[in-house]
């Protein structure tokens, strides 16, 4: 019994572990899509006992966890490589951004978001489609 | 970027703080609509990401039950994988990294809608039983 524990507690590192890697790797190639490896293998191995929606959330929360240092060491490398849009353009952005982060954190538990969540799936589609043609 | 940059910049930041669009969307706006080279929106939406996540973790962490060890591994092991993959930045042409992304986008969106049609499916099931 302790070795089947044993087992899984290793099978769940190395997926864990897997996940950083692709998470990682989706990060400094495309500049994005590193959570969502993440949110998935978190849907594996976290625990499922708080319900649905919680669940969600927790899975979410953690992939941010994992992806803001990460993200900070690959934005130095981009910003190194001068990929990152000029010093007078990013105040514009970087503050409302903040604002409208904690704001989103702030109304996560308030909101029902399936219905924005579906429609931007369909954006994400119809995005990706345009991109490629 | 003007008055109109900032107001997209923080409903994106406010959705990305609920979880919604997978930290692309200001991907989509830099590289549809106002056409910012590929590399430079990859750059600028991972710095994006720090504000408006940074913005948000401590919320998260107040209110969630975070499992710090497996953050800590993921995190270790996302480290040397991200130095590779912007290093193949460098190498691949904007074309082939531009396609991938949109590979993305087309995974990520899909898989939403197929979770979603799935969930509405189970509980269309449930409540056929119940009846």
């Amino acid at each position: 019994m302790k070795i089947r524990i044993g087992e899984k507690a290793i099978s769940a590192a190395l997926l864990t572990a897997l996940a950083g890697v692709g998470a990682g790797f989706l990060n400094g190639l495309l500049g994005a899509g590193g959570g969502i490896i993440l949110t998935l293998a978190f849907g594996a191995l976290l625990p499922k006992d708080v319900g649905e929606t919680e669940a969600t959330r927790d899975r979410f929360a953690a992939a941010v966890s994992v992806m803001f240092p990460v993200s900070i060491l690959t934005v130095f490398f981009y910003a190194k490589s001068g990929n990152v849009l000029p010093e007078s353009d990013l105040p514009w952005l970087l503050l409302p951004a903040a604002a409208g982060g904690a704001a989103g954190a702030f109304f996560m538990d308030r909101i029902r978001a399936s219905w924005l969540r579906t429609a931007f799936a369909v954006l994400l589609v119809v995005s990706g489609i345009n991109m490629l043609l | 970027m003007n008055v109109w940059d900032a107001v997209v910049s923080f409903f994106i930041g406010a959705l990305s703080g609920m979880g919604i669009g997978g930290g692309t969307l200001l991907v989509i706006f830099f590289t549809l609509v106002r056409d910012v080279p590929q590399l430079a929106t990859q750059g600028t939406n991972l710095l994006f990401f720090l504000f408006s996540a940074g913005a948000a973790l401590p919320v998260h962490l107040r209110r969630r039950k975070l499992p710090l060890r497996q953050i800590a591994l993921a995190a270790a092991a996302a480290v040397p994988a991200s130095f590779l993959g912007w290093f193949l930045t460098g190498i691949l042409p904007a074309g082939t990294v531009r396609t991938l992304l949109a590979v993305l986008l087309l995974l990520s969106g899909g898989g939403t809608l197929c979770r979603g049609a799935l969930s509405l499916l189970q509980k269309k099931r449930k409540k056929q039983k119940n009846k």
